[in-house]
């Protein structure tokens, strides 16, 4: 009551643009990177992993004896890239919930603004956090807003949407704590273990003595690793392998986010009752958080882990591809279909990263940036047309290109862009995992039927596409859509600058991301394909 | 030694007793402005025994005979009186006009008992301490409301727990035939401690004692399967009431156990581990999905009571491994978690209490639909309290769950309980997922529904001040946990220094808690 | 010690542990509690003469006759008496002893040990006793007040 609502709104979005240009300077150590020599690299990303942070802080936030939970945040080239994303995409949405007041629950304005800034927080704390702990908490705190956004201001079935989204997310995440937990004792260990090896990265630290929640030192400190994914180092009972076990509990939490076939079922229902932003964000942001996790978490700390899994995450990868481009085939309503297309999208990050390979691992970042552009274009697609039509069924519609040419226009350019069509953000992505599980053929038994079965999956993807633009936008012009406004300018500030990095990403792929990426995924793909030596049979056991 | 030397270290007890006195005296005023005043007095006499508290750091024993004063509890007369101030503040318009000398009297009695419970040195004392706690809990329970389900809940309450100090007094006159004392801990002679210092002492007859006593413990803080009574006694009895015996007797309980276990230097015989080991998971397991199939909140909140009861029981099977803070000592982390759930569960009841329907009292979910229209501010603390109940972050309860999950990781590998822990600790993290399904039901129901009708604010300045005070320390206790952490950290000073005694004693040279007698 | 520790297959172990002494013991006891009861009962079944008739077997063999069920309401007014009686009566005997010691320690100045090695004199036991008094009389205020000692 004290706030109007445009004063609201606009304190929002001056948030989320502050925001944007602040996460823009977030760039700036990473900008020499295109045209750097070898030591340049080492001076923007460090000479191994974890080695060279940008802007980091630290300061000790929980202190006992023998335990430290830091507030511990800082930038590499894993990052980097997402949390400018994040900015982004929270920008624009914001921008999409503008005309708020015409939604059908048009309640809680205050609220809503205070949850989407709340949402953007944990979105990009998740990003940013290194310590353990902290990630984990931000990782939790996240599912709050989402949940109340989607509960609250969502469609017909919200509330079991929004309860489906919190339960998945959070079984998945109870397994990461006992991994979290069990980590920090088993880091504890270790360094006793294998005092001589407990060197830290930290000059400052010296020698590690006790356990941490560090992810950078668990990823990198010798006695550590060593001990993490030794052969004989057991969880629960004896055969139950550490790295492995250890590596699924983290997994799940990750794939269920990404989300990966089995565990997949909350998207769906999810994105069909959330608003337009929020499913913006859910497909933009959230679903990038999984593969953010298995490259920051589960693959440099367990790459053992890794290596054990392989053949069956390779196998979700692939199952997720085909699998929701074969759902989105068979779907009626129009966001649905965009969301099962998120699956299929998501399986080639997960396909990507589980090759282990350079290519692989790039595409599936790649992947990551472009349908973290593309999906909010199409999901704001749907939403334009919804509040035009307020239906999704996709057979009621058609000929849309005749009565609103400009919004035509850019539905083509975003679903093209998901598409993959080349010389647009969703084919780099592809191509590169593609690449990727080519290169693996030598390792990995199954790469090249594997690969073939991912590329199929483009067709599928073409198929589902192709189909929906002439059932939504070609044909002969419908008299009920005679009379839908075109797309207001508010609608194109939103569109033009997704439709342009569409089509920027697939022209200057390198520009745009490989520079400021690849020197940190290049480390972190050395060190997993050190493994198999390091490590040994656990690794070798392929 | 003078008297008032000899009554010193019992101030904090003694100014309760006086208050006691004081309460029931002017309960039974004819002049209704007197008896409005006992609220507030009673007030003044939970922060007077804080002050005492404060003020008696010379905890000399020496003239006492069954009491000792140790680390633990002074945390627990900390908590349990700052505690009862917020128990006090949302209970402040339970009871009718007349008996209000009666219900707050009875209360500040249940807080002594905490207090003397924390302090008994002896079997004997530790009985009558917990009795202390116990049946001014049955009496209140028939007087927080005129509704025939609360002497309902009374009558089952009393006969229950009157069984159960029964098989809890048999159980300790085993152990006084075992060691011929009724002293728990002494420096020198006879005392149970020293009794059970000496391998084998924890014979067949300890173990039939510890059973019992143990049994009968174990209704007080409601673990199954002596947790039939909490449902229907948490249904009987009015909300701000229920938050009470959610943390009272259940702290009482918990303090009583680890005395017990100090006392057996944490060094059970395997049958009886395996026995609290079933016990926490059948807990755990019974509280979680009993609560998925209730729509009343005070039985969902009531089920929620006994599974937490079993994730702290892992703590209490850990024990003080290392004493070294909440992340690896059972005990500290239980002390920590106990003051977590007594926040929460308190705040929950007391957004219950504080709302009426159609002129009744808040109890099913549908009561609570659309709280977040009606009542904003109420809405945000019941989520609040329902999210820490969960164990989410930001809230306190996360730590808390953290704390007691990661303590089970701190035995070392060859312990022979390490992997029976660590698999209960993952038993507590799935279940605490499954617990999530009805907390958020609960949330859901307050902001994701429409309001029904007659949906009413209630309550007073005081209820609501006790209502704000518990659900922002859920948020302040997880930004800044650190002193309480640390507080239960050394709280447990002197329970693990019975550990070195054992040690001692039996000359080994393992870490502490991987001895066990044979 | 630790040997015999990490022996960690547990309900085997649990039966290994048994003090089978111990338990001996417990099952004698038991084993006597059942037996004394049993042996009453034989006994008397034994040695006592089988003489039957409507007066031996009448409830009360040579007491008051009977009238009506014993379970029959009483007036609850009989109860509070019943605890008031049991409170003074308990209250009595706790005074009984201390006036015992009390006389003797005012009279000829004895003390009595205490746990610490001190010891105290009459005066601490006045004061004591001056306690339990007040409390004692705050409970007596009460039930007054309460009309505890009204019949009707």
């Amino acid at each position: 009551m004290i706030a109007p609502k445009q004063l609201v709104r606009s304190i929002a979005l001056l948030t989320t643009i502050a925001t944007f240009v602040l996460s823009l300077w977030l760039i700036g150590p990473f900008l020499g990177a295109g045209s750097a020599d070898a030591a340049g690299m080492i001076d923007i990303f460090g000479s191994s992993y974890g080695e060279k942070l940008h802007f980091v802080q630290r300061a000790d936030w929980i202190t006992s004896k023998n335990f430290t939970i830091e507030y511990f945040v800082g930038v590499d080239g894993l990052n980097m890239p997402l949390m400018v994303l994040t900015s982004f995409v929270g920008l624009l949405a914001c921008l999409a919930s503008w005309n708020f007041e015409s939604w059908k629950v048009n309640k809680g304005i205050k609220g809503y603004f205070a949850l989407f800034l709340l949402l953007e927080t944990g979105m990009l704390g998740t990003f940013v956090a290194l310590d353990f702990f902290l990630f984990y908490i931000f990782w939790e705190i996240m599912l709050l807003p989402m949940y109340f956004l989607i509960g609250v201001w969502g469609g017909a079935r919200k509330e079991y949407a929004a309860i489906k989204f919190f339960l998945f997310t959070l079984a998945g995440s109870v397994l990461m704590l006992v991994g979290l937990v069990a980590m920090f004792f088993y880091s504890s260990e270790a360094v006793t273990r294998y005092a001589s090896l407990a060197t830290s990265y930290r000059p400052d630290v010296g020698v590690l003595t006790t356990g941490t929640f560090d992810l950078i030192e668990l990823a990198t400190n010798q006695a550590i690793q060593t001990y993490f994914n030794a052969t004989d180092t057991y969880f629960l009972a004896k055969g139950l392998q550490f790295a492995p076990l250890m590596f699924m509990f983290l997994f799940v939490g990750f794939a269920v986010k990404l989300p990966a076939f089995p565990v997949h079922t909350w998207l769906p229902d999810a994105h069909v009752e959330a608003p337009t932003p929020i499913s913006m964000i859910l497909a933009g942001v959230l679903l990038k958080m999984g593969g953010y996790g298995f490259l920051r978490l589960c693959y440099p700390i367990f790459p053992a882990g890794g290596h054990h899994w392989a053949y069956c995450l390779a196998c979700i990868g692939v199952i997720s591809i085909l699998y929701g481009a074969l759902c989105a085939m068979a779907q009626t309503d129009f966001k649905k279909l965009v969301a099962y297309s998120s699956i299929s999208h998501m399986g080639y990050v997960l396909l990507g990263v589980a090759v282990m390979t350079d290519a692989g691992v790039q595409g599936a970042m790649f992947q990551m940036i472009a349908h973290g552009i593309s999906s909010p274009m199409c999901f704001f697609l749907v939403g334009v047309i919804y509040d035009r039509a307020h239906h999704r069924e996709i057979n009621r519609f058609g000929g849309l290109w005749l009565s609103m040419p400009k919004y035509g226009t850019m539905a083509t350019i975003g679903f093209f862009a998901s598409l993959g069509l080349p010389g647009m953000c969703g084919f780099i992505g592809e191509l590169w995992v593609l690449l990727g599980v080519f290169a693996a053929r030598d390792t990995f038994t199954w790469a090249v039927p594997m690969a073939i079965l991912a590329a199929s999956g483009v067709i599928l993807t073409a198929g589902y596409i192709l189909w929906l633009i002439q059932r939504v936008y070609l044909g002969p012009s419908k008299p009920e859509h005679a009379k839908f406004p075109e797309v207001t300018g508010r609608e194109m500030l939103i569109l033009v600058p997704l439709a342009a990095l569409c089509v920027l990403f697939g022209i200057l792929p390198k520009h745009l991301l490989f520079d400021f990426t690849n020197g940190t995924l290049d480390l972190i793909v050395k060190t997993m394909a050190a493994a198999p030596e390091r490590f040994g049979s656990l690794a070798a056991g392929l | 030694m003078t008297l008032t030397e000899m009554l010193m270290p019992v101030a904090p007890e003694l100014t309760l007793l006086i208050g006691v006195c004081a309460v029931f005296l002017l309960g039974v005023s004819k002049r209704p402005a007197v008896r409005s005043a006992i609220a507030p007095l009673t007030l003044v006499i939970l922060l007077g025994s804080l002050v005492a508290t404060a003020m008696c750091s010379d905890l000399d024993a020496s003239g006492l005979v069954g009491l000792a004063f140790d680390e633990l509890t002074g945390y627990v007369r900390w908590i349990t009186l700052a505690m009862g101030v917020l128990l006090l503040l949302v209970n402040w318009r339970v009871p009718t006009d007349g008996e209000q000398g009666e219900y707050f009297g009875l209360m500040l009695c249940s807080i002594a008992g905490v207090l003397l419970t924390a302090s008994a040195n002896d079997l004997v004392v530790l009985f009558f301490a917990i009795e202390l706690v116990s049946v001014p809990t049955y009496v209140m329970v028939a007087l927080s409301r005129t509704d025939q389900r609360a002497s309902e809940a009374a009558l089952k309450y009393f006969f229950l727990g009157a069984l159960s100090a029964a098989v809890m007094v048999y159980g300790f006159s085993f152990l006084y035939g075992l060691a011929g004392t009724t002293t728990m801990m002494a420096s020198g002679g006879d005392s149970l401690q020293a009794t059970f210092a000496e391998v084998g002492a924890i014979n067949a007859f300890a173990v039939v004692g510890l059973l019992l006593a143990m049994a009968g413990l174990s209704f007080k803080v409601a673990v199954v399967p002596f947790h039939a009574y909490a449902p229907d006694v948490y249904e009987g009895a009015a909300s701000p009431l229920t938050g009470l015996l959610g943390f009272l007797p259940k702290l009482a309980g918990f303090v009583a156990l680890i005395r017990l276990l100090t006392v057996c230097h944490w060094a059970l015989p395997d049958s009886l581990m395996w026995m609290m080991w079933i016990m926490a998971v059948a807990t755990m397991i019974f509280g979680n999905v009993l609560a998925l199939l209730q729509t009343n909140v005070k039985r969902i909140l009531a089920y929620s009571s006994i599974s937490h009861s079993g994730y702290m029981m892992i703590g209490l099977l850990v024990g003080p491994v290392l004493g070294e803070g909440p992340m690896h000592d059972g005990v500290a982390a239980v002390l920590f978690y106990i003051v977590i759930y007594g926040l929460m569960n308190l705040g929950a009841f007391a957004v219950l209490s504080g709302l009426n329907v159609r002129g009744e009292a808040a109890e099913t979910l549908d009561d609570l639909a659309g709280l977040s229209r009606r009542a904003p501010m109420m809405a945000i603390a019941m989520a609040v309290c329902a999210f820490s109940l969960m164990g989410f972050p930001p809230t306190a309860g996360f730590l808390g769950k953290v704390y007691i999950f990661s303590s089970a990781f701190s035995l070392s590998d060859a312990h022979p309980f390490h992997g029976p822990l660590v698999t209960l600790a993952v038993i507590g993290v799935i279940n605490s997922a499954i617990g999530a399904v009805y907390y958020l039901r609960i949330a859901g129901y307050c902001f994701l529904r429409e309001p029904g009708d007659g949906l009413k604010r209630v309550g007073g300045v005081m209820p609501g001040l006790g209502l704000a005070v518990c659900s922002l320390a859920m948020i302040v206790l997880f930004i800044r946990p650190t002193d309480l952490v640390n507080r239960a950290k050394s709280a447990t000073a002197s329970v693990g220094s019975s550990v070195v005694t054992r040690v001692a004693v039996a000359g080994a040279e393992t870490p502490p808690s991987d001895t066990r007698p044979q | 010690m630790a040997a015999e520790g990490l022996r960690c297959s547990g309900m085997n172990l649990m039966l290994m542990q048994v003090d089978f002494g111990a338990w001996k013991a417990i099952g004698f006891v038991v084993a006597l509690a059942c037996a004394t009861a049993a042996g009453a009962l034989i006994l008397a079944h034994l040695v006592r003469p089988a003489k039957k008739g409507p007066v031996k077997d009448s409830i009360y063999e040579s007491g008051m006759p009977v009238f009506g069920d014993a379970r029959r309401r009483f007036n609850v007014r009989f109860y509070i008496v019943a605890m008031l009686f049991l409170l003074f009566d308990v209250e009595v005997v706790f005074l009984w002893p201390w006036a015992v010691v009390f006389y003797r320690a005012a009279t000829t100045g004895e003390t009595v040990a205490t746990p610490d090695g001190g010891s105290v004199g009459a005066g601490f036991m006045l004061g004591a006793m001056g306690i339990f008094f007040v409390l004692l009389l705050v409970g007596f205020a009460y039930e007054w007040r309460k009309d505890a000692f009204q019949w009707d």
